[in-house]
C-alpha cells in the first residue's frame, strides 16, 4: 500500500466538506441498503478437496548429499508437471523460481526443520507464476521482500503448513491470482501483511486455520474480492488486525465493487495494538484496530469473536487515495466484539449503505450503529485516521519496530504423513 | 466616526427584548447544542447519556441565570470556546489511556508532530470564540 501526498490533500477536502453534517455524529441515512446482508456471500469459499495426482514422480533434495539434488531450485528444473519435490532438513539459501511447470508440488520433511533463508540478501523464498503450483510443510524467513509468492495471474494455488517469519514485505503472498488456499499457516513479523491476497477479483480463494502475529497487518487485501473468504483463523499481536482495502495503485479499485468483497466469518481476533511490529506507513492510522475495511465495498464480517482492541473492534472507513472511496454496502453482523479502547463498532463519515446488525458490543460510533442501517457514520472516526495517515505517510515518524528484531516463532504443527503423502491439487477442480 | 442613532439596538437589547418564550427555547437550543458537542468529543471515554444530560441540563441552567441576552451569549460562547479546545484532548486522551496496550510510553504515543497540528488547528478557533465572547461581554 502507498500513500501519496495529493490523496491525502484530496480527502481532507472531502472530510472537511462533510464535516458539518457529521459534526455531532448525527447520522443521515442515504443508499440503498437492500442487497446488504451476510447471505449474499454465505455460499463462498466452498472448495472441493484436493486430489492427489496419479502419476507423478519424487524427487529429494538434501543438502548431505543423500537425495537426488543438494538444492530446490535444481530439482524444480529437472522434475515436470505434478511431481513432488521432498525437501530434506536443512537451511536453504536460495531463491526458489517456479515459473515453466506447472502443478508441482515442493514440500518440506519437517515443517521447521527445512527452511528457506533469505539471508536479508534475496527477494523472495519463493517466486511462483506457474498454474497449480504447491508449497508445504516448510519455513520460508529473512527474505527482502515475500516469505512465498504467487504472482502474475497463476490459476490455482495452495500454500499448506507453512511457517513464514521475518520477511521484510510480506510472509504468504498471492497477487493477481486465482483459485488459491492459504490453511494451516503461521505469518509474523512482516512490514506489510502476514498474509495478502490482493488485486483479484473474483479471487475464489480461502485463508483458514492460520495465525497471524507480530506483523503490520495480520491479513491485506488490495482491491480483492469475490468469493473470498477468511475463516476459523488467529490474528492476534499484530499492529492491526485484518485489513480490507482499496487503492489506486493496484487495478479494480474500489475493492470489491467487481465481485464483492470478502467474507471474514469465525475468526479470533484480539490484541492488535503492536506497536512493537514492523510497519509501513499505512499501518499506523489502523494500529489499534481488529477488523478495518478501508474504502471497500460488498465485505461481510459475520460471527467472529474480537477483543482487546486499543482503538476500534471493527472500523469501516473511507480511503483517502488519488481518489476518494466510501465504505459502501458491507454489512457487520453476528460478531461478538468487547474491551475494545474507544468503540466496538466504528463507522467513519462519509460512507453510504453500510449495515450493523446482531453484533454483541459495548460502545459504537456513531451511536446506536446497529439502530441506522445506511448511516452516513462518525466524522471523529475519519478525522482520527486522517490525522494518523498524515503523521505516518506525510511527517513520516510514528513507532514500529524492525523486522529483524522481531521473535522467532515456537515451532508449528506439520502434516502427519509427508513422506508418502502423494502431491496434490491446489483444490480440487483446477 | 459613526456614532449611534435611535432606533440602534445592540445584540443584547435585541436578545433582552424576544418574547420570553423564545427566550426559553433559545436557551433550551443552547443546552442541547453543547450538550451533544460535548457528548461527541467525549464518546469515547464516557457515557453519552450522562455527559449530554449533565451538560445541556447544566448549560441550560447557567444560561436561565443570567440576567439578560448578552449575559447569555457571551456565556454561551465561553462554553464553546472551552469545549473545542478540549476536543483534541479528547481524541488523543484515549491513545495515552492505551499506552499500556499498545507497548510504547505515553510521551512517543502523544508527542507527535500532528497531535500538536490538531491541537492548533482547534486552539485557534478556540481562541477566536473566546475573543468574541469577551468582546461581546
Amino acid at each position: 500500500m502507498k500513500l501519496s501526498r495529493r490523496g491525502l490533500l484530496k480527502g481532507a477536502g472531502v472530510v472537511g466538506g462533510t464535516g458539518v453534517a457529521a459534526g455531532a455524529g448525527i447520522s443521515v441515512a442515504s443508499g440503498d441498503t437492500s442487497d446488504v446482508d451476510v447471505s449474499r456471500s454465505s455460499d463462498w469459499g466452498v472448495q472441493d478437496e484436493p486430489e492427489p495426482y496419479e502419476d507423478y514422480a519424487t524427487h529429494t533434495v538434501a543438502q548431505d548429499g543423500s537425495g537426488e539434488f543438494e538444492n530446490i531450485q535444481d530439482a524444480v528444473l529437472a522434475a515436470e508437471s505434478r511431481d513432488l519435490i521432498l525437501v530434506e532438513p536443512g537451511v536453504y539459501e536460495e531463491t526458489v523460481e517456479i515459473h515453466d511447470t506447472p502443478r508441482l508440488t515442493v514440500r518440506g520433511i519437517d515443517r521447521n526443520e527445512v527452511i528457506i533463508d533469505g539471508g536479508f540478501e534475496r527477494y523472495n523464498g519463493f517466486n511462483i507464476t506457474a498454474d497449480g503450483t504447491v508449497v508445504e510443510n516448510l519455513t520460508v524467513r529473512n527474505c527482502n521482500a515475500n516469505g512465498v509468492y504467487w504472482t502474475n495471474g497463476v490459476q490455482g494455488y495452495r500454500g499448506s503448513y507453512l511457517t513464514a517469519y521475518n520477511n521484510i514485505e510480506y510472509g504468504i503472498y498471492s497477487f493477481s491470482s486465482q483459485h488459491g488456499r492459504f490453511e494451516h499457516c503461521y505469518a509474523s513479523g512482516h512490514d506489510d501483511a502476514g498474509f495478502y491476497i490482493g488485486e483479484s477479483q473474483p479471487a475464489n480463494a480461502v485463508i483458514s486455520d492460520c495465525v497471524a502475529e507480530n506483523n503490520a497487518m495480520g491479513y491485506s487485501g488490495t482491491n480483492a474480492g469475490g468469493n473470498l473468504v477468511i475463516r476459523d483463523s488467529v490474528w492476534r499481536n499484530n499492529m492491526s488486525g485484518i485489513v480490507p482495502n482499496t487503492l489506486d495503485s493496484q487495478a479494480g479499485a474500489p475493492q470489491g465493487h467487481v465481485q464483492g468483497g470478502i467474507r471474514i466469518e469465525n475468526n479470533e481476533i484480539h490484541d492488535n495494538n503492536n506497536m512493537n511490529a514492523p510497519a509501513y506507513a499505512v499501518a499506523y492510522p489502523i494500529a489499534g484496530n481488529g477488523i478495518s475495511v478501508i474504502g471497500g465495498t460488498r465485505n461481510d464480517i459475520v460471527g467472529n469473536e474480537i477483543h482487546g482492541q486499543a482503538k476500534f473492534g471493527v472500523a469501516v472507513t473511507p480511503m483517502m487515495d488519488d481518489s476518494f472511496y466510501r465504505p459502501v454496502r458491507n454489512a457487520v453482523m453476528r460478531n461478538t466484539v468487547e474491551g475494545s479502547g474507544r468503540a466496538d463498532l466504528a463507522l467513519g463519515a462519509p460512507a453510504k449503505g453500510n449495515v450493523f446488525s446482531g453484533n454483541d458490543f459495548g460502545k459504537s460510533r456513531p451511536m446506536a450503529v446497529q439502530m441506522r442501517p445506511g448511516s452516513f457514520g462518525d466524522l471523529w472516526v475519519t478525522v482520527q485516521m486522517l490525522k494518523d495517515f498524515t503523521q505516518s505517510g506525510t511527517v513520516g515518524s510514528y513507532p514500529k519496530g524492525e523486522v529483524r528484531n522481531q521473535p522467532v516463532p515456537e515451532d508449528q504443527p506439520g502434516m502427519d504423513d509427508p513422506e508418502d503423502e502423494p502431491p496434490k491439487t491446489p483444490i480440487g477442480g483446477v | 466616526m459613526a456614532t449611534k442613532q435611535e432606533g440602534d439596538e445592540g445584540t443584547g437589547d435585541v436578545l433582552d427584548n424576544l418574547p420570553e418564550a423564545k427566550q426559553l427555547v433559545g436557551i433550551a437550543l443552547g443546552g442541547v447544542v453543547l450538550g451533544a458537542y460535548a457528548m461527541w468529543i467525549t464518546a469515547d471515554l464516557l457515557p453519552r447519556a450522562l455527559v449530554f444530560i449533565f451538560v445541556a441540563v447544566g448549560v441550560a441552567g447557567m444560561l436561565y441565570g443570567r440576567e439578560d441576552g448578552r449575559a447569555r451569549l457571551v456565556y454561551a460562547g465561553y462554553v464553546f470556546s472551552g469545549l473545542l479546545f478540549l476536543t483534541p484532548v479528547m481524541m488523543i486522551l484515549p491513545r495515552v489511556l492505551s499506552a499500556g496496550a499498545y507497548g510504547r510510553g505515553v510521551f512517543e504515543l502523544v508527542f507527535v508532530t500532528m497531535n500538536l497540528v490538531l491541537f492548533v488547528v482547534f486552539l485557534i478557533p478556540a481562541a477566536i470564540v473566546a475573543y468574541l465572547s469577551y468582546r461581546i461581554s
